[in-house]
């Protein structure tokens, strides 16, 4: 039977096990009581994995993949997201 | 080595690079010419800074492109200069045409090959497939094992090659990794004793001086052949000249070399014939045999080209049996140095077997498994450990392969929904060509088609058998992103399909080694939109100077600073023909989307220049990448137009300009330039805003 040659790849987006979020450093952590949901942290965020689900929702950040490189925190208009440093696993 | 020699030495720890980059040092090479493509970025990194020290004496010019860099040497030596280039894999397929050019030219120079594979697919892995490539374009060949051996052939090859017998160019190879980024204890000799080995390089046969003129490179109908056979019997002389260079070096450094090295052949009963790096583990398992009585040697091919048929057979005829490792297969035959070594061993007695290793790096364990089964069978040609495993296959989605094979219907899983780019990418932490090209695409919808030139967002991906990205598209060439969009775009109209053509690129890929390729894509009128992410230098290679650099960043070729302005490639789409020219920045989003939006809908070729700032290459918190980004703009050293119908209108005009100074100081990349220098860049700002925005 022939096989996939070519370097070819039929299945896209199969990077999700690549767990970034062991790169980090520093955490951001978000202070929903004074984030007003704006969702600049989404629109900047490098690895797209700053979601807001619905528009009342609280915003998520998905740590498997988050990076830590802190655009969220220094571009966040009300300071609501704080980078914390990692602890040793 | 004597003591008098030695004392004419200093030992310095040195990778193979920097051993490299001594030898063309100590050669007194004068012209430096060379474009950046891993593993090689090592070896002119390190010629930059024995410059940039004051170490080393020479003109270092950074090219657009391989087939540049050895035209640049090739031009050098034309006018009669020592000069040096390196490169590797794709980059030596590019320059092949060169590389032909200038033996045919008689033109004496040395190029060194960090070996790599040469794709597609793409790898890093150093199989020598580029080096071995090259065996039929007259250069010759030195395959090192060392760092002290890569040194001290950059100058023997300069003294065979200037040789009035020889007068062909020398390629001067080590692997990838494996030598250019390991360090190793190196013997460097002064400068006197190289110059005694060396004199200056004064051409007699062809040189470009308007006192003396003569001409070059003329076709030729009926005389081709016979100038093939001038190369030919140089490159047989060369064999006797390399013999003659070789004993005098070891005269005069007291280091011994040849064509082949011999180790524990004599009396040997099986022979391991190889070359480059393997060699020295293979030395280590022959002193094992040996131990335990077993009469086990080894050959190293040294020199490839002129390839050493005498002395190999000389040596090997009359052993029982001779197992070659090769590194790289020509496909549909055996290992090139199997095939070369059976020629030469034609009619003699050994029986001969073929192991082909690939890139792998091969340990002690490995090597006496393949003696073993030398020692078992009579005559083979195998792989060594390559194989596809089947789980690769399986990631990579063969199963949808085998149901699209078998005419089934299926609605494909992983597309259904969802982002365009999930996460799990190789990218920098904080890389805004990634949250540019991100925004781009999710603007333009599924319904595209997107090659991507090499760079970051290439590399990005992911390896294969993984994809970070859900559209249809792939990564070509660094060269010709454009080339390959517009063969798109033409098949596009054979099929009567609709969808939006996205050529991605980086500074590079559209701007430099790419740009011939735009160029001629734009003037062809093909409608598709060139997405152009400018990160001001070559970041996936770890930061070289590329044509958009700006003046006076400093990079690892420019280490004290580029001195010349950045290439404003919009500007020049705007003039080439393109229908709609955009300059943008990740930091303001909505303005990048309202520019896709309008491009996509352009009626021709449309142009959008991204900013994207690096923390890796510009020395900088990524935290910051989008703040800085954001700077540029206000401080108009970056300015946001649009350009349609020959009218520029500017997106962003600042309140108040800021000045330059609050940009460059957040940068490590221009943290060594003076308040004077801060002024001219002030000044430079200041005439292009008055050009674009008030004229």
């Amino acid at each position: 039977m022939p096989e996939l040659r070519g370097g070819v790849i039929h299945n896209l987006g199969n990077t999700l096990f690549m767990k970034t979020g062991s790169w980090r450093t520093f955490k951001p952590v978000i202070d929903h009581d004074k984030c007003n949901r704006c969702i600049v942290c989404s629109d900047y965020c490098t690895e797209g994995v700053v979601y807001r689900k619905g528009k009342e929702e609280k915003i998520v950040i998905d740590y498997d993949y988050c990076k830590g490189c802190g655009i969220c925190a220094h571009e966040c208009p009300t300071d609501a997201i704080e980078m914390v440093r990692e602890e040793m696993p | 080595m004597t003591d008098e020699m030695i004392k004419k030495h200093t030992q310095m720890f040195l990778s193979g690079s920097e051993a490299a980059a001594w030898g063309a040092k100590l050669a007194r090479v004068q012209v430096v010419s060379a474009y950046p493509i891993t593993p090689n970025t090592a070896t002119i990194a390190a010629v930059a800074e024995l410059i940039n020290e004051g170490i080393m004496d020479a003109e270092f010019v950074n090219a657009e492109g391989e087939h540049s860099a050895c035209s640049i040497v090739a031009g050098a030596s034309s006018a009669g200069v020592r000069s040096f280039t390196a490169s590797c894999g794709q980059g030596i397929a590019y320059m092949h045409e060169v590389m032909w050019m200038a033996s045919g030219m008689a033109l004496p120079f040395v190029m060194a090959i960090t070996t790599r594979g040469i794709g597609s697919p793409q790898t890093f892995g150093p199989d020598t497939s580029d080096v071995l490539s090259e065996r039929d374009s007259s250069w010759l060949q030195f395959h090192c094992e060392d760092a002290q051996e890569i040194l001290d052939s950059m100058i023997m090859a300069y003294r065979v090659s200037e040789h009035e017998e020889v007068l062909l160019p020398s390629l001067v190879s080590y692997e990838g990794f494996r030598l250019t980024h390991t360090y190793e204890p190196v013997m460097v000799p002064d400068q006197e004793l190289a110059d005694r080995f060396l004199p200056p390089y004064t051409p007699k046969h062809a040189f470009l001086d308007p006192d003396y003129p003569i001409q070059q490179g003329h076709g030729s109908l009926l005389d081709y052949s016979n100038m093939k056979r001038q190369q030919h019997e140089a490159m047989l002389r060369a064999k006797g000249v390399i013999k003659e260079v070789c004993r005098e070096f070891e005269e005069v450094f007291g280091r011994k070399y040849g064509l082949i090295e011999e180790y524990m052949v004599e009396d040997a009963d099986l022979v391991v014939v190889t070359y480059g790096t393997a060699a020295g583990v293979v030395k280590d398992v022959v002193d094992e045999y040996r131990k335990e009585g077993e009469k086990v040697g080894l050959v190293r091919i040294r020199v490839y080209r002129p390839f050493p048929e005498e002395e190999l057979r000389g040596t090997l005829a009359d052993k029982k049996k001779i197992l070659v490792l090769d590194r790289f297969r020509s496909p549909g035959t055996h290992g090139i140095m199997f095939t070369e070594l059976r020629n030469a061993l034609y009619g003699e007695k050994p029986r001969i077997s073929n192991f082909v290793l690939g890139h792998e790096d091969v340990f002690s364990h490995d090597i006496k498994k393949m003696i073993e089964q030398a020692k078992r069978e009579d005559q083979f040609d195998k792989w060594y450990n390559v194989g596809m495993p089947e789980a690769k296959l399986k990631i990579a989605g063969e199963d949808n392969y085998q149901r699209l094979r078998r005419g089934e219907k299926f609605v494909r899983e992983d597309v259904k929904e969802g982002s365009l780019v999930v996460p799990g990418t190789n990218i920098c932490q904080g890389c805004a060509s990634m949250l540019a090209v991100r925004h781009v695409i999710e603007t333009v919808g599924k319904n595209c088609v997107v090659p991507i030139a090499t760079g970051c967002i290439m590399a990005a991906m992911g390896v294969w058998p993984l994809s970070s990205y859900k559209f249809a598209g792939g990564h070509y060439c660094f060269t010709n992103v454009a080339s390959i969009a517009s063969g798109i775009e033409a098949a596009k109209k054979r099929q009567g399909k609709d969808y939006t053509i996205l050529a991605i690129g980086g500074d590079g890929g559209l701007g430099d080694i790419g740009f011939g390729a735009l160029s001629g894509a734009v003037e062809r009128g093909h409608k598709i939109l060139y997405i152009c992410y400018d990160n001001e230098a070559y970041m996936t290679t770890g930061v070289q100077r590329s044509g958009t650099t700006p003046y006076l960043a400093k990079t690892k070729t420019t280490p004290w600073g580029k001195n010349m302005k950045k290439k404003d490639i919009a500007r020049i789409m705007e003039a080439n023909g393109a229908v709609y020219v955009a300059t943008a920045s990740p930091s303001y989003l909505p303005d990048l989307r309202k520019k896709v939006l309008k491009a996509k809908e352009a009626n021709g070729p449309a142009f959008i220049h991204i900013l994207c700032p690096c923390p890796t290459g510009w020395e900088m918190d990524p935290a910051l990448a989008i703040e800085i980004g954001r700077i540029a703009v206000e401080t108009g050293s970056w300015i946001l137009y649009e350009w349609e119908g020959g009218k520029r209108t500017i997106t962003k005009v600042p309140k108040k300009r800021r000045p330059v100074e609050e940009y460059l100081k957040l940068q490590g990349r221009f943290s060594h330039i003076t308040d004077a220098q801060i002024e001219e860049i002030q000044r430079y700002i200041d005439k292009r805003w008055q050009e674009l925005v008030e004229g």
